[in-house]
């Protein structure tokens, strides 16, 4: 995941939240953003097709 | 900021993942990507195992390239591979190679009783027994229809001829089972000492060709013993390349001016008796097809003598053009190469030129490269001799004795003799006149600028009249 992605989705607020969302939808990897305590706190579609799992089970859940 | 990366299994899944640290509403946590790596994992491993296949099959490939399907010896790549190998070898070491000939020509009678089936199954039995008679530095091949060649490395002549015997003994002692019944199979023998100047497994059997015998070899024999050869003189020329006994004599080369000697040409001859003169041991050589081989020798002997020439001057090598055009010619080079700061120039011999010149262009520019000197020997008004010259730009031109010695009473010749110095300038080569023998023709040539020369005015070759200090 480039750099510059982190630096202008993924800081603070709602708002940002789903632009992040919004890009990494149509990205062809998966993206997981994990607390610091193993949580899921977000997961692109990608992701869940590549763990075989739904969007909504994986997050919330424990990553690794 | 470098992730960090791991792979993982998930399911059937190859997964590649990245984790690098970020912020998620101000909180610190991971961002991970997580690539599907399934499908070129799987391309890697094909690749792989391709690859592998393929290397297999080219393995296989070489190996039927270079073996005889039959006997599961060499064939004749394959031994013509190992010779090369050996060759090089032996040149670092200075060892000795033996080659064996075999020759099972009663393969021919055993077709018509029992066909070619039954020949080959023959074949195979003698050519295993010869195997596992041999050592596993030894190699062996079947050259062609019923004939078997083997090279022993690290082996004396008269070692060779024991193992000869030994393999003899072991295809022809017991019968060789063939169904419904045996045969005996008695393979002729020959053993050659590789000389060190060969460049072909031709002129190894060409060598062997003329000593094929069936009976048992002797284990020390003087010479072998003369068995109403086919070529006469033959069992003299093999015994002198065995031998090594080609010898170079010197004869100077002189500023014709001064009359001070500027270098020399050196010259061979074979061991005392009726090959000792080239122009005799060629022509056994012409007809035992092993011209090559001898003049490689007779360079040989050239290049040592040179070693111990002083004072030296510029020294002039023969070659005929066919070991020119015949010998590989880093193999050449390598025989001209001399730890010594020495200048040699090849005199090139111009009564062999049979084809077109042409291709001995890029022979003679080599050597121009390597700062050695091309010469034409002999020159005269032979048919092909300007266009050779014109073709070849040698550095220097040798004008045969024929148009020289006694010009100075021949008006005839002398004028001969002026036209041929007159050609040799334009084309902007240094000239140097054969067959001086007298100061008449001396004066002669000095009239007409000829630079340099040599003759018997100054001595016959050898090692004598004091010029030629071969400081031993």
């Amino acid at each position: 995941m480039p750099n510059n992605l982190k630096n202008t989705a993924l800081n603070h607020s709602p708002d940002n939240s789903s632009e992040f969302k919004r890009i990494t939808e149509a990205c062809p990897d998966g993206v997981l953003v994990v607390g610091q305590d193993g949580r899921v706190v977000f997961a692109n579609a990608a992701a869940g097709e590549l763990l075989d799992r739904p969007v909504d089970e994986l997050v919330g859940g424990v990553f690794g | 900021m470098t992730p960090d990366r791991t792979e993982l299994e998930i399911g059937d899944r190859h997964v590649e993942i990245r984790v690098v640290p970020a912020d998620w509403d101000g909180r610190p946590a991971y961002l991970a990507s997580l690539r599907d790596m399934t499908d070129r994992v799987q391309a890697a491993a094909d690749l792989k195992d391709l690859t592998v296949a393929l290397e297999e099959a080219n393995q296989q490939l070489r190996r039927l390239a270079t073996v005889d399907p039959l006997t599961e010896t060499l064939n004749r790549r394959g031994i013509e591979n190992a010779f090369f190998n050996e060759l090089s070898r032996e040149r670092r070491s200075g060892a000795n190679l033996v080659a064996v000939l075999l020759s099972g020509e009663e393969l021919d009678d055993i077709i018509e009783h029992i066909g070619q089936a039954g020949a080959d199954v023959v074949l195979k039995a003698a050519a295993d027994r010869l195997k596992s008679a041999l050592r596993p530095s030894d190699q062996i091949a079947r050259i062609d229809r019923h004939r078997f060649l083997v090279l022993l490395p690290d082996t004396r002549k008269a070692e060779g001829s024991q193992v000869a015997e030994k393999l003899r003994f072991a295809v022809g002692s017991t019968p060789l089972a063939v169904s419904p019944r045996s045969l005996s199979l008695d393979m002729k023998v020959a053993v050659v000492k590789v000389p060190p100047e060969t460049c072909s497994i031709e002129e190894i059997l060409e060598l062997a060709r003329h000593s094929l015998r069936s009976g048992p070899q002797r284990v020390t024999p003087a010479r072998p013993v003369p068995v109403a050869p086919k070529v006469p003189n033959l069992l003299d020329l093999q015994s002198a390349i065995e031998k090594n006994s080609f010898r170079a004599v010197s004869q100077p080369i002189i500023d014709l001016e001064a009359e001070r000697i500027v270098g020399h040409e050196l010259l061979t001859r074979g061991p005392v008796g009726a090959i000792e003169m080239p122009v005799d041991f060629f022509r056994v050589a012409l007809e035992a097809n092993m011209l090559t081989t001898v003049d490689l020798s007779c360079l040989k002997a050239c290049v040592d003598l040179s070693k111990r020439l002083r004072p030296r001057g510029k020294l002039h090598l023969n070659l005929l053009p066919s070991t020119i055009l015949g010998t590989p010619s880093e193999r050449l080079m390598d025989l001209l190469t001399t730890d010594d700061d020495v200048s040699f120039c090849i005199e090139i011999s111009e009564q062999q030129f049979i084809g077109d010149p042409a291709c001995l262009r890029d022979h003679v520019t080599a050597f121009k490269e390597r700062g050695i000197e091309v010469s034409i020997d002999d020159v005269g008004f032979g048919r092909s001799c300007l266009e050779t010259l014109i073709m070849l730009e040698p550095d220097v031109v040798k004008i045969d004795r024929a148009y020289v010695d006694g010009a100075s009473k021949d008006p005839h010749k002398g004028r001969l003799l002026s036209r041929l110095v007159q050609v040799s300038r334009a084309l902007g080569a240094e000239i140097v006149a054969e067959g001086i023998e007298t100061r008449d023709d001396l004066a002669l040539l000095r009239d007409y600028g000829v630079r340099y020369g040599q003759g018997w005015l100054w001595g016959k070759p050898g090692a004598s009249e004091g010029v030629y200090l071969a400081a031993s």
